[in-house]
């Protein structure tokens, strides 16, 4: 049985090898994700629009909340990686050394941009 | 725009709340649910109400101009789409100590800097010499002395010691200030239309500018500053 055991586990450790070694075999694409903190449900957090709380004069409550659903989990490429024409408007960060580009058209679209540079949790909006 | 999402260290998230106020957007935050202001960057009801979030210093400039400045840049992996508008149309406004400033991006074009005085702090609206689409909002102010800057021969210099600056960054390039940085600073890209909206008492800057000229002496009066003959500082 330990005989047995001895094998699962040396096959086990070579599948896992393999699985490094396919990974690392893959070219890198530089992404990088934004650590977000809590996600909610907009269905299940209070909207002071569902309870009747006073609203600023001129406020108009169009479409349902994330209806225009905002990006969440925002992923990069390098600049180099980039098929952007040189004349597209960007929105640009740069923060403690790092710096980010925002496409104003997709920003049409989409409007919001949850993200974190260098450690900071920012909001990109339009 | 870009904010900071974070109250007393805290991380907050914010999504879509789908409404209009001063027909500009809205957020919610996924913890109290309070509705956001962007313009603002204030919460405008709910359980936050009242508290702010810190705008950042960002650019709004062509994805050339971005990367050249910073070619270690990240780039969102997303299709650019069509933008629908052009720097033409927008403003920059600076707002600090509840004083706010405008500056057209076409005047900028022409004149190249604002020196100015906002909220009583000295400021320069930059337009990089080398491309007209990037700008940069700085602090005048050095350890020991304000600086007053201009375009000379294609390169942002302080008149006082002729220092040569970086445009985009700030940094001292040549010149006695050679290593000294200009502190960057807040401004906010914004419709031309959608400003008297959510800076009601700003001023456009020049403020020879007809139109604002009335209001201007009273804004720069409430800073403790004079223009000469209703001419800004430029």
């Amino acid at each position: 049985m330990k005989a047995l055991a001895a094998s699962v586990v040396i096959v086990l450790l070579l599948f896992v090898g393999l699985l490094a070694v396919s990974t690392l075999g893959v070219p890198a694409r530089p992404t990088e994700t934004a650590s977000l903190g809590t996600l909610a449900d907009p269905d299940a957090v209070y909207d002071p629009v569902d309870v009747g709380d006073p609203l600023p004069v001129g406020f108009r409550q169009i479409l349902p909340r994330d209806a225009i659903l905002p990006v969440y989990d925002p992923k990069f490429v390098a600049a180099s990686d980039s098929s952007w024409s040189d004349g597209s408007l960007v929105i640009g960060l740069e923060l403690d050394g790092q710096s980010r580009a925002y496409p104003v058209g997709f920003l049409n679209r989409r409007e919001m941009v949850i993200d974190s540079v260098a450690g900071i949790p920012v909001l990109v909006t339009w | 725009m870009v904010h900071r999402r974070e109250i007393n260290g805290q991380e907050i998230v914010f999504g879509n709340q789908g409404a209009l106020w001063g027909n500009a957007m809205t957020w919610w935050d996924h913890d109290s649910g309070s509705i956001w202001s962007q313009p603002l960057g204030e919460a405008i009801a709910g359980p936050r109400k009242g508290q702010t979030i810190e705008l950042l210093p960002s650019q709004l400039t062509t994805w050339e101009a971005w990367r050249e400045a910073y070619p270690e840049t990240l780039a969102l992996d997303a299709a650019a789409g069509r933008a629908g508008i052009s720097l033409l149309d927008t403003v920059i406004v600076v707002e600090l100590s509840e004083d706010a400033a405008a500056y057209p991006v076409g005047e900028l074009r022409e004149r190249g800097v604002a020196n100015d005085i906002v909220g009583g702090a000295p400021i320069a609206v930059v337009i990089d010499p080398t491309d007209d689409n990037r700008w940069a909002v700085f602090s005048r102010t050095l350890d020991d002395r304000v600086v007053e800057l201009e375009i000379r021969f294609g390169q942002l210099i302080d008149r006082e010691t002729q220092t040569v600056w970086d445009p985009v960054r700030g940094i001292g390039l040549d010149g006695p200030l050679a290593g000294e940085i200009l502190d960057l600073l807040p401004g906010v890209p914004a419709f031309t239309k959608d400003v008297p909206t959510f800076w009601p008492t700003v001023r456009f800057w020049p403020p020879s500018r007809v139109l604002e000229s009335l209001r201007a002496p009273v804004a720069n009066a409430a800073a403790g500053i004079k223009f000469p003959g209703g001419q800004s500082t430029f």
